[in-house]
């Protein structure tokens, strides 16, 4: 599905991709992990277009189309979520209103308003959220945590197929943490792709990926199936990875 | 044109004595030729401008005939130690006196202290009227820079057609001046006037701390008027801090023009507290014109009795990436009342622009008045600019709260409006002089 | 319902007008005090009215523009100040002209909304044409009516309160009001009254250099309440449009007005109007007002706070693009004790557009315990847009508490980001910000109105990225 090559990228003038290779494939869900300025944040963002950073070079085709092209409401009408590490706050604008826009350019016909009201309620009770969470403006006087959710409920009201998460789990408590584990972990499916990126191994526990990565100096330098990897990193440090590099073993 | 002018207002009426000599003026050998066109320049500009009305904006509040020259004549006094000065100065200036101290008063400076360390530094402290004659060059492209308008400006005008002395301060390159310097300003006899001009001159990554005290003279007598001017050129990375204590006396007033030319990278913080004087109008212009630059503006005053004061400040940003921060508060007792008008300019393309304003009044009185007028005028989208005004009087609730506590309702209200005062007061950058503003204030609350 | 799509979205532009209007007297351009007399003959206008636009003729002349506020490049010789059009005062649909009919068609009014409404007043180039108030109101002593109207039937009550809110010497442009006024409404609520459907009144300019100086007299009384809305759309000229309208409230104990306006001259009129209400003990006054067209606005709608406990507002939203200014405020005045006063502002700059928050704060003495608060947020969506604030608060009132904060913001690229990866495209995502930044103000307007202004927003924000 997400077929990543040689991809370069900077912000200003100092590059922080330098050369990443990466490929999702319909179903399976990752963890990309690494030590903070290593680059896996920009990855998630650059995949979505964010306009901060430029890309130098590689490519990124996304069911076989040229993603890179493509502004980034297009590539979330193709199918693409990005989860913020850093929600931006809409003042004035409801969460519901804003859902609903953002459904209604993916559809023909805008969803009927009770409908959708009923469908979005659902998606509430799942996320543990009240059911005045709909009036409320977006991210505004949110807390940490209550962001992060917010997040997730657009996720599962978006029905995206190609899911990233950006330090999701930062910011959470240990109940808010499940909840939202347990609203990813619902959206699995054998056409769907999630990719997590987190610099603790703990929300990986709960969300057991198919593979995980770690990425140092804007590059992915190791891979392994399923959550081994993270739990290798929790007990010995990015270091480790580090030595295992410069020792020419990756 | 200069000269009709000044026939047609002499045919218009009575000169005053000050505007007699005015017109006789001629420039003297021992003046450098730029400083006598300069003076020349006022004082055409002065004969042919009117004084300014309520559509200047600038004037909205203020009243400009307070500042006019009817009835006054340049004061003759000298500066001297009498003994109560020299223990107020003592006061605020802080014991043993290592400092550069210069004192002026009427056309004459006096230097009271001087400091080594200062002199060995290769920092300047002297008299404008001495530097004009031994570094008049230097001075040239600063005096000649026009940071302050005194061709469109009456009052202003009248401030470069008298001005005789003042003080000249310069810190070289690279250096960190070891001590604080302080200039003494003071008013003159009854039916003067009196024009000090102060030029401070901070060089490349050079820093200082200066402070300008205004002490006032007796409290009998006819009004006497204080035209000063204090312009400060803060070089690239430079740091200057100036601290301005105003005391005048009851019978003066006074107009005081402050302005800065901040550069690339450079620091300016004025902090002022205003007490003396009648009609007292401050302006403050903060020219922030390289990317960077940074200006700190912070004043506190209190009126009581029938003074009027008036502010007028403007944070002129015209450079991307500048930062500017304004703080003025007051308290007014009896029938006392001050004005407050800022501006806050951004041009097109100073993006980046962090600016910041805000005015604070205390009413104390039910015949005190405050008038506020923050404004904006913004031409640039990447900004951050928030100001901010708020009078009342101090918080009933905390009032309450504090008279719970077994404090007596006098002392309550002294907390609050020292409470209120503390964080501008709190930057004075000199124990002495902070502690002389703490009690002038704890002393007029009753 | 061709027509409809025609006054849809699209054609909003409203670049349309009768060419074949006929009008009964067309008065030559330029003011002059022959025609102030002949405006006032063909009116059959009681003498004081005569006595009171001669004295008004008089200060206009004399009085110098201000000096603040924007340029007004006018040239008044060339405008002209009174036509008469060829219909006379009806109150029956079926009696109203046809090409009048039509102008009411394409703004969109269909006959079936009349009966919701409790009465509609529509301007036709500077007289009233139609009107009709529902029997209901009529028998509730409601007074609806146009202010011409007003003045002949009810002479007495017109007398007692005209120019007496904003006399002629006010300001130059409600001397000129005060001299050549034609058309506005007069209403009247008696005590207890609370009328629940909205007074709406729609105006039009329809001809070269045609001034708008319609004169609105509201007068509440008692423990009554009317919500009045004023909407206008003028099409779009190449020669200067000017409208000065003065709008005078009176509002008496316990009383509660609303008035709302959602104004969007075409980008050639000067907008300068004076409004104002005076407030009495525990009433409340609501100014809604949203700006959106013209090339310069001049509008500071003030509440004069006489009355212990009277309550003041504005809730008031400026969009400005290039080549238009609006410089808008409010005026609070605090004479009486317990009086407390609010205003939200918010401006949208784009383009070259110049937004200005005007607003003045005066607390009398003995105005005790009088609250006033004023908060000014700014929107600057391009780097050549400008914004402007200029408060002005005195207080001669120790036991008052005055605050005012002002904001100047952008729209941040990482906002923009956030909704396109929702999906959502540029436009559509500033348009959804910028409604966002409005929502305090639009959730208090009706909802139609809040729907125009959206929609209008939506339409304005096509192509304002980059």
């Amino acid at each position: 599905m997400l077929k990543i090559s040689g991809l370069q990228a900077r912000v200003e003038q100092t590059p922080i991709l330098k050369g990443v290779n990466f490929v999702v494939r319909p179903g399976e869900v990752h963890g990309i992990m690494g030590p903070n300025g290593c680059g896996k944040s920009t990855l998630a963002r650059v995949i979505a277009g964010d306009p901060t950073y430029e890309v130098t070079a590689g490519t990124v085709e996304y069911n076989g189309a040229n993603l890179l092209a493509l502004s980034p409401d297009e590539r979330a009408k193709a199918g693409l979520f990005l989860a913020f590490q850093y929600p931006m706050e809409i003042p004035g604008v409801s969460i519901g209103n804003f859902l609903r826009s953002a459904l209604n350019t993916r559809r023909e016909e805008p969803v009927p308003p009770l409908e959708f009201y009923g469908f979005l309620q659902e998606k509430l009770k799942e996320l543990q959220l009240d059911e005045m969470w709909a009036n409320r403006y977006v991210n505004e006087g949110f807390s940490g945590g209550e962001k992060k959710r917010n997040e997730i409920l657009q996720m599962m009201v978006l029905n995206p197929s190609l899911c990233i998460l950006d330090e999701t789990d930062s910011g959470l408590d240990v109940d808010a943490l499940r909840v939202v584990s347990e609203g990813v972990n619902s959206m699995r499916n054998a056409e769907r792709s999630i990719i997590i990126v987190t610099h603790y191994e703990r929300l990986l526990e709960y969300i057991q990926p198919d593979y995980c990565h770690v990425m140092l100096d804007g590059r992915i330098v190791k891979s392994a199936d399923g959550v081994d990897l993270a739990r290798e990193i929790d007990a010995r440090g990015y270091e480790s990875v580090r030595d295992e590099v410069a020792a020419g073993a990756l | 044109m200069g000269a009709i002018a000044i026939e047609q207002t002499v045919a218009n009426g009575q000169l005053s004595p000050v505007e007699q000599k005015m017109r006789v003026w001629h420039p003297v050998a021992d003046i450098p030729p730029w400083f006598s066109t300069i003076r020349g320049t006022a004082r055409d500009a002065y004969f042919s401008l009117p004084l300014p009305d309520r559509t200047n904006e600038a004037w909205h509040y203020g009243d400009p005939s307070r500042y006019a020259l009817a009835g006054l004549d340049i004061s003759n006094a000298m500066p001297g130690f009498n003994g109560v000065r020299y223990e107020r100065i003592c006061g605020l200036t802080g014991r043993p006196r290592k400092v550069a101290c210069l004192s002026m008063i009427a056309d004459n400076v006096a230097e009271i202290s001087s400091s080594e360390p200062l002199r060995d530094a290769g920092v300047t402290v002297m008299a404008l009227r001495q530097a004009l004659a031994l570094r008049g060059d230097q001075l040239q492209q600063y005096m000649e820079a026009g940071l302050v308008p005194f061709e469109r400006d009456r009052l202003l005008a009248s401030h470069f057609a008298l001005v005789d002395n003042g003080f000249f301060v310069h810190i070289p390159k690279g250096v960190t001046a070891p001590e604080a310097i302080h200039l003494i300003m003071e008013s003159g006899e009854p039916a003067s006037v009196v024009s000090p001009h102060i030029l401070l001159v901070a060089e490349e990554h050079s820093a200082a701390q200066v402070f300008i005290h205004y002490l006032g003279g007796s409290a009998e007598g006819e009004r006497n008027l204080q035209l000063g001017v204090v312009q400060s050129h803060v070089a690239d990375g430079a740091k200057l801090t100036l601290t301005k204590i105003q005391h005048l006396g009851v019978k003066t007033d006074a107009l005081t023009h402050e302005a800065a030319a901040i550069g690339r990278d450079a620091s300016y913080t004025s902090v002022s507290a205003h007490f003396g004087g009648h009609h007292f109008r401050h302006e403050a212009n903060a020219q922030l014109t390289q990317p960077g630059g940074s200006a700190q503006l912070y004043g506190m005053h209190l009126v009581r009795g029938r003074q009027r004061y008036d502010f007028y400040t403007h944070q002129n940003h015209q450079a991307p990436r500048c930062t500017s921060n304004l703080l003025f508060k007051g308290a007014m007792l009896d029938r006392g009342r001050a004005s407050y008008q800022g501006l806050i300019t951004v041009a097109p393309g100073a993006q980046k622009t962090d600016a910041y304003q805000a005015n604070r009044s205390l009413l104390l009185s039910p015949h005190a008045r405050a008038d506020s007028s923050p404004q904006l005028e913004i031409q640039a989208d990447d900004v951050r600019c928030t100001h901010g005004a708020a009078v009342s009087n101090v918080g009933k609730n905390e009032m309450f709260y504090l008279q719970s506590r077994g404090i007596s309702e006098e002392y309550a209200r002294r907390l609050l409006v020292s409470g209120f005062m503390a964080d501008v007061a709190d930057r004075i950058p000199l124990a002495t002089a902070r502690d002389y503003v703490y009690n002038y204030v704890l002393q007029q609350i009753d | 319902m061709g027509d409809d799509a025609a006054v849809e979205l699209a054609g909003y532009t409203a670049g349309w007008h009768d060419a074949g209007a006929k009008y009964k007297f067309k008065a030559e351009p330029g003011l002059s005090e022959r025609l102030v007399r002949q405006m006032s003959e063909m009116k059959n206008e009681p003498q004081w009215m005569l006595d009171f636009r001669l004295r008004s003729f008089a200060h206009f002349q004399q009085r110098a523009m201000p000096h603040w506020g924007g340029n007004i490049a006018l040239d008044f010789d060339s405008i002209y100040y009174y036509l008469k059009p060829d219909a006379g005062n009806s109150r029956a649909w079926e009696d109203v002209p046809t090409d009048i009919k039509n102008t009411f068609d394409r703004l969109g009014i269909p006959e079936a909304e009349r009966t919701v409404l409790a009465g509609v007043g529509a301007q036709y180039d500077s007289e009233s044409v139609y009107h009709n108030l529902q029997k209901a109101w009529v028998d509730k002593g409601v007074i609806f009516l146009d202010m011409d109207s007003g003045l002949r039937e009810h002479e007495d009550i017109v007398r007692a309160h005209f120019g007496k809110v904003i006399p002629p010497e006010d300001n130059k442009f409600a001397a000129l009001n005060s001299a050549v006024w034609s058309g506005g409404s007069f209403v009247y609520v008696p005590k207890g009254v609370q009328l629940d459907i909205p007074l709406q009144a729609y105006f039009r300019i329809n001809a070269d250099r045609a001034g708008q100086f319609e004169r609105t007299l509201i007068i509440v009384e008692d423990g009554a309440f009317v919500h009045y809305i004023e909407g206008c759309t003028a099409p779009t000229y190449s020669s200067e449009a000017l409208h000065s309208a003065v709008v005078e409230i009176i509002i008496k104990p316990g009383a509660r007005v609303r008035y709302s306006t959602v104004q969007n001259w075409s980008a050639n009129v000067y907008n300068l109007v004076t409004k104002r209400s005076v407030v009495m003990a525990g009433a409340k006054m609501e100014w809604l007002d949203g700006n959106i067209g013209s090339k310069l606005t001049m509008k500071y709608p003030g509440c004069v706070l006489t009355g212990e406990g009277a309550h003041g507002e504005v809730l008031s939203v400026a969009y400005a693009q290039t080549g238009q200014h609006q410089d808008t405020g409010s005026k609070m005045i605090h004479v009486a004790p317990g009086t407390t006063s609010r205003i939200i502002s918010k401006s949208i700059s784009k383009g070259e557009g110049r937004a200005s928050y005007r607003g003045l704060v005066r607390v009398h003495s003995g105005a005790r315990g009088a609250r006033s608060n004023v908060e000014c947020d700014a929107l600057l969506l391009s780097e050549t847009s400008r914004t402007d604030t200029y408060p002005y608060i005195e207080v001669d009132e120790d036991s008052a508490m005055v605050s005012h904060e002002a904001r100047v913001s952008r729209v941040s690229e990482q906002q923009i980001f956030y909704l396109q990866q929702r999906g959502i495209p540029e436009d559509q995502a500033m348009a959804l910000i910028v409604s966002g930044f409005i929502e305090p103000i639009t959730k208090e307007l009706p909802l139609e109105y809040a729907v125009e202004l959206n929609r209008l927003i939506q339409m304005e924000m096509e192509g304002s990225v980059g």
